[in-house]
Order: structure tokens, then C-alpha cells, then sequence
């Protein structure tokens, strides 16, 4: 599976990263290099081989509808490198 | 000719005391950033764990529209970078939602693709600061349903009614109290127009942020209309996003295909998948309610009930169930008691006296218990009280404690009825007034109302006049022949 | 002189002979002694003493908590109330946790004293634990050479003696493979036995809290601690702790153990095969009966990994863009929302994590899911079908946890597919989701430390911490 450097692209732009040219030509190489490792998995007869999402596929693991109290806005707050009032600061959000 | 074909895509807010995934309150309005915890703060570290309320929410609404329920069901993320959605993912269902297929009767039935259980996100403030967003992740993790149609939908107006059908039935299930106005109940719709004699799909839209019922036809009907003149003048719609502006009173593009959203979806491994055994599916069937179209034709066919008072009276559970609460125990009292009749008397309190006082102490408890109410209503049929009686002991009986009887005497609010307390009375008004009784006999019929007026004042306005005026139509013609 | 076990303080406290607080200030003395290996990132000395004289008061008062005197160190992907974390990375600069992590949380209610944090690879990514933002780790017991990872940094101060025993993570080997390269024991529990919550995420399905310790005693006692399931981590198991206390083996009769083929191919190094043939002659000679297995699947195991964990990273990691907490870049203030994130996240986080990230990314994008994504999760399936049939025939598996006994610094930076083929032995296990333990099994011609790996069934652990106790008493370590 050839990774084309239009593709390194469109995949940096959807994870939020961007790199100097030469990483893309250098990233545009590993990725094609280790998309063709996993290849090797076409090798593998998965007919009929149900795709493994969970370790266990128990319907343990829900809870009941309780309250506990959160945190409180000071400490919600505490991390954010940026806040105004009782808000977080971010920069301005165009369009949608 | 051009029709349209509109598909909804329906978020409504689950009545929860916690989130989706985690315990931190759902509480509205409160301080911003203060109902949240590391979970809904998308902290690193914190995994989701789901909410046995929502999974019950979604059964309740995935049975009262006849979905197919899932016995496995696979929670998602959903990938995008928004300041407000701390993960970088929303928590939904992609591949295998918790409820598919169902419908809703809107006249016709509008069929429903699925169902899903989702997340929502914060709250993103764009006019507090000029410079920056503000953003109150309050809302963080409050659990959503998804309800979405297929393209079944033709004009505004039946999306409208169909988003209202919608409301009433989520307050019926009571899995959310569906307010639009405070989001509780949101609305996108997929727009695309065709020629009438088509059958094809022609290329559609979506339209976001419509928050009001009038909203959502307004955007439906501009959005319609818009389209059929791009393609009168020639041209082709193009998939988008558009964002209806209420104040402009118009839709404007949001953003095109090609900036469409990858979502990345996978099944979130930090959620086991969702099973619904069938014991639980039987046990959330038995609490649900009668809903509202089972009700409303119960009403007419075996209440005999006007369509109209049936409508009003089913609008909404609380008052169809003190509606049938009141008839019942006014059924029991009556000694072979009519229900047709029972029904007529206490819908017409139920529309009156009730439903007006709910209106003006909003959101307050019935003024009545349903056993006071049936009391009342059980004067009023046996001719005891005036409408008007009836009226003010509802107002005294909302105040004072003490049977409908007990209050009622204090107030002296009921007519007398009887022949035996007003014969004598009647009696002394024709003797006092020899001169009207004179002009009675030469035909003066008129004066019939002095003689009533006099024997109503004598009981201080509480006989029922047309006892009243058949006993003395009775003594006068005694008399008189 | 040797720094002790905690078997060895709890016997000197027990006797009176030392006192919780001296025994934290000695490892203190020997944490700063040690900072050229660079093992730590953050050591709270005087919230470490304090919590120490605690439970000196508490063995005064006769209410000694169970773990009373264990002295432990975290790695840093763990949250610790109020403690710096910072995951190897400049993205969470400045971030101080809200929360403990549950195994965290269980350890310090039953008395454990935490030292500090530990270094390790950026986010966990690496086998190297060279990838931090806070430099690399060095290996004590191999000048020049990495300690593995990427919980390396626990591995270094366990063997240094920089702690009794230290917590670790493991996703794709990263306890088993730097306990084996720094000769200490590490435990990768089944998936599910120790509550995940408060272990920043790197590939959910896949990760695992688990103990790094000197004894295989030492081991099960942190795993008892804070094993068991947390209404915090709907994936944790309503399985009780393993509890071996003093159930330790006298011989290895009827144990019953597979030697898996293809963990014995080419590329494996001459001398650990021969170290673990050696273990092998000694459990034979113990009664044990030893025969070949086949996991016929295990050629796939690095492939359906890294798909699978670098798509579900990239997932994990989108919450890191220094927006409500962590490393906001110079000049943000004149930067809109979008210059922002690619910003912060492209300064924020090193070459190794952005790899990932971009390959998670693609095979998670539209028109690649079925053919990465889904069809990794298929094989994943048959990869755990291969060990419920082996586990049919025999009740553990023995296996190197390493092809080569170390490498040198900078040698594996350059290539990451040569990285990732180093985890070919021990990724299968996470896939699986079956417990792993890495026990010492001898000394390198090359002077290096060389480990044995024991698989079990899941939920199996007490098998492997006993017959991993039996190989360290039969090599008479």
C-alpha cells in the first residue's frame, strides 16, 4: 500500500498536526513501508472470523444512576492555561 | 411541481440525575464549570461507564415506537476536534445502535432508522468575549438520544407535527421533559427537493440550529423554497450544511461536502458492548404508559368523549392519568353511575377549573386530589351545584380542607333542589305579590322571571333556577285555573 | 550493601530493627544518588516521609496496614492526586492530577508510601525508553545500553534499588520486556484483573497496570493490593485477587508447560535460547512435563498491534490540545483556534507519538477501516483462538520475552519497524489479553541480564507468580 504525500497530508490535517515538508516526504516513506508490513495480513483467512472489539464481551460494567458530586469550578479550572470568570478561554471559534 | 423529502435527526435529552458516563450531576443552569468531574473533563486517565438509566431511556422510547431492540449493541467514538468535546471524541453508536426500524403515526406513519445513545457536548459562548470563545462544559456527558427518520416526511408543517408527536411522546415515556427553547429537544433536518412524478432522491441538505417548533418549519419552508430556485434557475444544489438564523429568518451555509467530517468511528474499547436480555426488554414493556394515540381513542370509543376533549385530555400523561384517577373514584361513588356520563362531567372540569388553575401557578401540583375532585364532580351531576357554584367551590376547595359537601355548605354553594324547602317559599312569594299573579292570569307570561328572581333572592341565589321556575309554573297554574 | 525487598524491610520492621520513615530517607539517599540514570521525572520527598511517619504511627497504635513499609514508585502515565503528570511529554506541561488512579488509590489505602514518578516513553510508545521529553533512561545493569520500555524507568528503580517495587504499564510488553533487560520481575496481569482508570490511555483494549519487583513475592503481594474490579473501568473483571500468599511450589510436578514454536525461530539470540532451554532442563528435572506447542498466529502479532494500537491511540491522544489543560505554544495568544491545535499538538507531542498518531489516523480513516482496522481485529481473534487450544493441551507457556538481549542507545531511533519487530514476543499476550511474567532466568555471555516470560490463562496469575518463584529458587538467583 503506497502512502502518497497528498495522503500524509489529508491524515495530518484530521489528526491536527502539520510537518515541515521534509517530514512529509520522510513520514510519506514509514508509512508506506509499515502499511505494507501489515499487509501481510491479507495472507490471513478471517472468513467467518468475527472482528475481536472487546477482551471480554460481558454486559458487566454499567452503574446506577447516582449522583456523586464533581469536582467543583475551581478545580475544573485549575489546569486550564487560559480562563475568564468561571469559563474556559479558548481561541475564538469561526463558522462551526 | 416539486415536492420536498425531509428526514429528521432528533437529539433529546435524557432525564437523568447523572451523566451518561460518569456520576457527576446533569443539573441545568447551574454555576458554569461546576457540574463536572476528571470523567466529563475528558481528564487523561478516565474511562466512561455507562449509565443503566440511559439503556432503560432508550428501551422505553425503542419499545413505545416498535423498534427492534438490539440484544447487542456497540458503543462508538466518534472523532472530531471542537473545543467544547474535551475526548477529541464524542461517545455514540455507529454500526450497531441499540434500537433500528419503529415508527411514528403522524397521521401516517413516519418510519425511524434507528435510535442511538449518545453523549453530548459543552456549551461554547461566542459573544461573551470578542476576542475568544468561552466554553462551560456543563453539559459534558449528559446522555442524548438520536432518533433518526427515514425521508418519509413531505411538507414543514409535518415535520413540525412529527417533532411535536415526538415531544409528547418522550414527556409520556418520561425519559426527558423535551423542551426545545432549553435544548432538551433538538432538531436537523436532511432537505432535499424532486419532481412530484419522481420517485428519486434528489440532493440534499442539512440544516442545523433550529430550536423552536416554529423554527423548524420556517427553516423547512426557506430551505425548500430555496432550493426550487436554484433548480427553476438552472442550477444544482450542492451537499451541505446550513445553519438557519432566526433572526434573518433564512439558512446560510455552514460548511460544504468536501469539509464533511471523517469521523473515524470505531467501537470504543473502554465500553463493554450494550446487552439487552429479554427479561429486560419485558420488564421495561411493563412500565411503560398507555401512550397517548391508545389513550385518546380509548377515550372516544369507550368514554364517548368529544374528539376534542379527548385530544386536550391526553396532551399530556399527568393530566390523562388525574383525568382517569377523578373518573374512576367519581364511577365508584355514583350509585349506578353512567361512565359516559361521569366522563363528560369531569372532562369538562378537567378542561376548566383544573387545567386553568395548572396554568396560572405554573408548574404546581393539581390544586385537587383526584377523590376531591370526583366529590365535586359528583354535586355538580346529582344538580347540586351551578356551573358557576361549581367554579368557586373548585376555588374554596383548592384553599380550605373538608369534603366538596362540607365546603360547600360552609359557603352556602349548593342549590337546593328539593321540592319540600322550596314549595313553602314559593308558596309566600305568589302570596306576598297578589297584583303579579293577577297579571300572570291575564296572560302577562313575563312576570314568571319576577317570581323566580324573588324566590332565588329569598335562598340566597342558590336553587337551581329551573327547579324553580318548573315549581312555579306548577303553583301558578294551580292557582290560576 | 544490597537495598532490600520488601520482604526484607517487613521482616526489619517487624523485628523492630528500622522504622518506616528511615527506610523511605535511605531510598531517598539512593534516588539522588542515582540521577544520572535519570529513572525519576518527580520525587516528593517530603510527602514520601511524611506518609511514612504516618504509618509508623499506625504500627505504634497496632493498626499496621498491610503493606506497611513498602516503598513504591509510579510510572509516569499513572495519575497521583495533586502530583505532577506529565507522560514523558511536553503536551502535559504544568498538568497536576485531579484524581488517583484506582491501583493507586488500593496502594496507598493499604499503607504503601509513594516515592515519585517514573520515567518512560512518550505516552508509553517505545521499547526503549528513550522517547521522553525528559530525556532517556539508562541501564544500570548495561552501560550504553537502554533499559527497555516503556516502562523503563520503573525497571531502573527497581534494579538500582531505587524502590521496593514500582508500578508499570504494559500494552505491548512494556513491563515484561524492561524487567527482562534490566533482570527485575514484572507482571502483566490479565486484562481486566487491575482496574485501568487513572492509567492515561494509550491503547485501551491492550494496557495493563501491573507491578515491576526484585522477588516474584514482592510481585503478588502488589498485585493482591490493587487487583479487582473498579465501578470506575467498565472492562474490569469481578475476579478476586490471586492471593498465593504461602502457597509456593516445592517441585513442578504435573504442571504441564508448552514451549511455543514459534517463539523459537530465527532472529531469537543464541544465548537466551540456550537460558531458557536451561530452565527448561530444570523444571523437566522438577517433574514438570514439558512439550511443543504451536501458536500458529503469532507472525501476525506485530502487524495486528500496531494497527490496532496506534488507531486507538490516535483516538486517545485527540484529548491533548492544550486547550483546557497541558503545553500551550509560544505566541498562542495571536493564534486562531485552528493554527492552535496543530501548534500545540505538533510541538507538544515527539516524532515517535506523531508516527503513531498519523498512522492510527490513516488506518482509522474513511475507506481503510475494513481493510486495517476490522480485518486487524479479525486476526486478533484468531490470535487468541491460538491460545485457548494451546491452553487446552498444556496450563503455561515459556518463552523468551525479548529476540536480542539488549541494544545500544540511539541504534533502533531511526528505523521504527525494526522497533516494532522487537515486540514480537511479548505483544501476543496483550492481544489475547492473557497475564505475562517476566522473571529473571540468568546472566548473558555479554554480562547482560536475560528474562524468561511465563504465559497463562487469564486470571491464571497464581500459576505464573508460583512457577516464576520455582525457576528464580531452581536457577538459585
Amino acid at each position: 500500500m503506497a502512502v502518497s504525500i497528498d495522503d500524509v497530508r489529508v491524515v495530518a490535517r484530521l489528526a491536527r498536526l502539520e510537518f515541515s515538508e521534509k517530514q512529509e516526504e520522510l513520514l510519506t516513506n514509514e508509512l508506506t513501508a509499515v502499511l505494507e508490513y501489515m499487509a501481510t495480513l491479507d495472507e490471513v483467512d478471517t472468513e467467518g472470523i468475527a472482528p475481536m472489539t472487546h477482551v471480554r464481551a460481558v454486559a458487566q460494567g454499567v452503574r446506577d444512576d447516582h449522583v456523586k458530586a464533581g469536582i467543583g469550578t475551581d478545580d475544573a479550572l485549575r489546569n486550564a492555561p487560559d480562563t475568564y470568570a468561571d469559563y474556559f478561554r479558548v481561541p475564538k471559534v469561526l463558522g462551526g | 411541481m416539486y415536492e420536498a423529502v425531509i428526514g429528521l435527526e432528533v437529539h433529546c435529552q435524557l432525564k437523568t440525575h447523572s451523566k451518561a458516563f460518569s456520576p457527576d450531576s446533569t443539573s441545568y443552569g447551574a454555576r458554569p464549570n461546576s457540574c463536572v468531574d476528571p470523567v466529563s473533563l475528558g481528564h487523561p486517565g478516565t474511562l466512561p461507564v455507562l449509565n443503566r438509566r440511559v439503556i432503560e431511556c432508550a428501551l422505553k422510547l425503542g419499545l413505545a415506537t416498535r423498534c427492534r431492540i438490539a440484544r447487542r449493541s456497540v458503543m462508538a467514538r466518534k472523532h472530531y476536534f471542537y473545543p467544547d468535546l474535551p475526548k477529541g471524541y464524542q461517545i455514540s453508536q455507529f454500526r450497531e445502535p441499540i434500537c433500528t426500524g419503529g415508527f411514528v403515526d403522524i397521521g401516517r406513519r413516519i418510519r425511524l432508522t434507528r435510535i442511538h445513545i449518545e453523549e453530548d457536548a459543552g456549551k461554547s459562548l461566542h459573544d461573551r468575549d470578542p476576542h475568544a470563545t468561552l466554553l462551560d462544559l456543563n453539559r459534558c456527558g449528559v446522555p442524548l438520544l438520536e432518533i433518526v427518520t427515514e425521508p418519509d416526511l413531505r411538507t414543514a408543517k409535518e415535520a413540525s407535527v412529527f417533532l411535536q408527536k415526538m415531544r409528547q411522546l418522550v414527556r409520556y415515556l418520561d425519559i426527558s421533559d423535551g423542551n426545545m427553547e432549553e435544548g432538551s429537544l433538538r432538531c436537523d433536518a436532511n432537505v432535499s427537493v424532486r419532481k412530484a412524478s419522481s420517485s428519486g432522491l434528489g440532493v440534499k441538505t442539512e440544516i442545523k440550529n433550529m430550536n423552536s417548533f416554529r423554527h423548524v418549519e420556517r427553516a423547512i419552508d426557506h430551505e425548500v423554497a430555496r432550493q426550487i430556485r436554484v433548480l427553476e434557475a438552472g442550477g444544482t444544489v450542492t451537499e451541505q450544511t446550513r445553519l438557519f438564523d432566526a433572526a434573518e429568518r433564512q439558512t446560510r451555509q455552514m460548511r460544504s461536502k468536501e469539509q464533511a467530517h471523517d469521523y473515524r468511528y470505531f467501537p470504543d474499547p473502554d465500553l463493554p458492548p450494550v446487552e439487552v436480555t429479554e427479561g429486560m426488554r419485558r420488564a421495561i414493556l411493563l412500565t411503560l404508559p398507555e401512550l397517548p394515540d391508545a389513550r385518546r381513542h380509548r377515550y372516544e370509543e369507550d368514554l364517548g368523549l368529544p374528539a376534542y376533549d379527548a385530544g386536550v385530555l391526553v396532551e399530556e400523561r399527568h393530566i390523562a392519568e388525574y383525568f382517569e384517577a377523578t373518573h374512576a373514584e367519581l364511577v365508584r361513588v355514583v350509585r349506578d353511575a353512567d361512565p359516559a356520563a361521569c366522563a363528560k362531567v369531569v372532562s369538562n372540569l378537567v378542561m376548566g377549573d383544573v387545567m386553568r388553575a395548572l396554568k396560572e401557578n405554573r408548574g404546581a401540583a393539581f390544586a385537587l386530589a383526584p377523590e376531591r375532585l370526583a366529590e365535586l364532580a359528583h354535586l355538580r351531576m346529582a344538580g347540586k351545584l351551578s356551573s358557576t357554584g361549581a367554579q368557586e367551590l373548585f376555588a374554596r376547595m383548592s384553599r380550605e380542607d373538608g369534603s366538596a359537601a362540607a365546603v360547600a355548605a360552609r359557603h352556602r354553594l349548593l342549590q337546593v333542589g328539593d321540592e319540600e324547602a322550596l314549595r313553602p317559599v314559593a308558596a309566600q312569594v305568589l302570596r306576598d305579590h297578589p297584583k303579579q299573579v293577577g297579571q300572570y292570569a291575564r296572560g302577562k307570561r313575563t312576570v314568571l322571571g319576577f317570581f323566580i328572581g324573588q324566590v332565588m333572592r329569598r335562598f340566597d341565589g342558590s336553587p337551581d333556577p329551573r327547579r324553580v321556575r318548573e315549581l312555579l309554573l306548577l303553583m301558578l297554574d294551580e292557582k290560576v285555573s | 550493601m544490597a537495598p532490600p525487598t520488601f520482604a526484607d524491610t517487613r521482616a526489619a520492621l517487624a523485628r523492630g530493627a528500622t522504622t518506616c520513615e528511615a527506610v523511605v530517607d535511605a531510598f531517598l539517599q539512593r534516588i539522588a544518588a542515582h540521577k544520572h540514570l535519570n529513572a525519576f521525572v518527580h520525587v516528593d520527598a517530603d510527602g514520601a516521609l511524611s506518609a511514612a511517619r504516618q504509618v509508623d504511627w499506625q504500627r505504634a497504635a497496632g493498626h499496621a496496614p498491610p503493606l506497611a513499609g513498602l516503598v513504591l514508585a509510579v510510572k509516569d502515565v499513572l495519575c497521583v492526586r495533586d502530583w505532577p503528570l506529565s507522560c514523558g511529554s511536553r503536551m502535559l506541561s504544568g498538568f497536576r492530577s485531579l484524581y488517583d488512579a484506582t491501583a493507586v488509590a488500593r496502594l496507598k489505602a493499604s499503607g504503601a508510601i509513594l516515592v515519585g514518578t517514573t520515567n518512560c516513553d512518550e505516552f508509553a510508545m517505545g521499547s526503549s525508553s528513550e522517547s521522553s521529553w525528559h530525556g532517556p533512561v539508562l541501564n544500570p545493569r548495561a552501560e550504553g545500553y537502554v533499559p527497555g520500555g516503556s516502562s523503563g524507568g520503573s525497571a531502573v528503580a527497581v534494579a538500582a534499588g531505587l524502590c521496593h517495587a514500582a508500578l508499570g504499564s504494559d500494552t505491548g510488553g512494556s513491563i515484561r520486556q524492561p524487567a527482562a533487560l534490566c533482570g527485575v520481575v514484572g507482571l502483566k496481569p490479565t486484562y481486566g484483573r487491575v482496574s485501568r482508570y487513572g492509567l492515561v490511555a494509550y491503547a485501551s483494549s491492550l494496557d495493563c497496570v501491573g507491578p515491576l519487583t526484585h522477588t516474584v513475592h514482592d510481585a503478588a503481594i502488589v498485585l493482591d493490593a490493587m487487583a479487582g474490579q473498579d465501578e470506575r473501568d467498565a472492562t474490569s473483571v469481578p475476579t478476586r485477587a490471586p492471593h498465593v500468599g504461602q502457597k509456593w511450589l516445592h517441585d513442578a510436578c504435573g504442571l504441564r508447560l508448552g514451549v511455543p514454536e514459534e517463539f523459537f525461530g530465527a532472529g531469537l539470540d543464541a544465548g537466551i535460547q540456550e537460558a531458557i532451554k536451561n530452565v527448561l532442563d530444570r523444571l523437566r528435572a522438577a517433574g514438570a512435563h514439558v512439550r511443543s506447542v504451536s501458536l500458529p498466529h503469532t507472525r501476525y502479532g506485530v502487524a495486528v498491534y500496531y494497527i490496532l494500537a496506534t488507531a486507538e491511540a490516535s483516538s486517545n491522544l485527540g484529548r491533548f490540545d492544550g486547550l483546557r489543560y497541558g503545553y500551550r505554544p509560544e505566541g498562542h495568544e495571536n493564534m486562531n483556534l485552528e493554527e492552535l491545535y496543530a501548534r500545540a499538538r505538533s510541538e507538544g507531542f515527539g516524532k515517535e507519538v506523531k508516527r503513531r498518531i498519523m498512522l492510527g489516523t490513516y488506518v482509522l480513516s474513511a475507506g481503510y477501516y475494513d481493510a486495517y482496522y476490522a480485518k486487524a481485529q479479525r486476526v486478533r481473534s484468531l490470535i487468541r483462538q491460538d491460545f485457548d487450544q494451546a491452553f487446552e493441551a498444556v496450563d503455561v507457556l515459556v518463552a523468551p520475552v525479548t529476540p536480542v538481549p539488549g541494544f545500544r542507545l540511539g541504534a533502533m531511533t531511526r528505523d521504527p519497524l525494526q522497533m516494532y519487530l522487537s515486540d514480537t514476543y511479548t505483544v501476543t499476550a496483550n492481544l489475547a489479553g492473557v497475564p505475562g511474567l517476566a522473571v529473571p532466568a540468568g546472566v548473558h555471555e555479554n554480562g547482560f541480564p536475560i528474562g524468561i516470560q511465563i504465559l497463562g490463562q487469564p486470571f491464571d496469575e497464581a500459576r505464573l507468580l508460583q512457577l516464576g518463584d520455582l525457576i528464580v529458587r531452581l536457577l538459585g538467583q
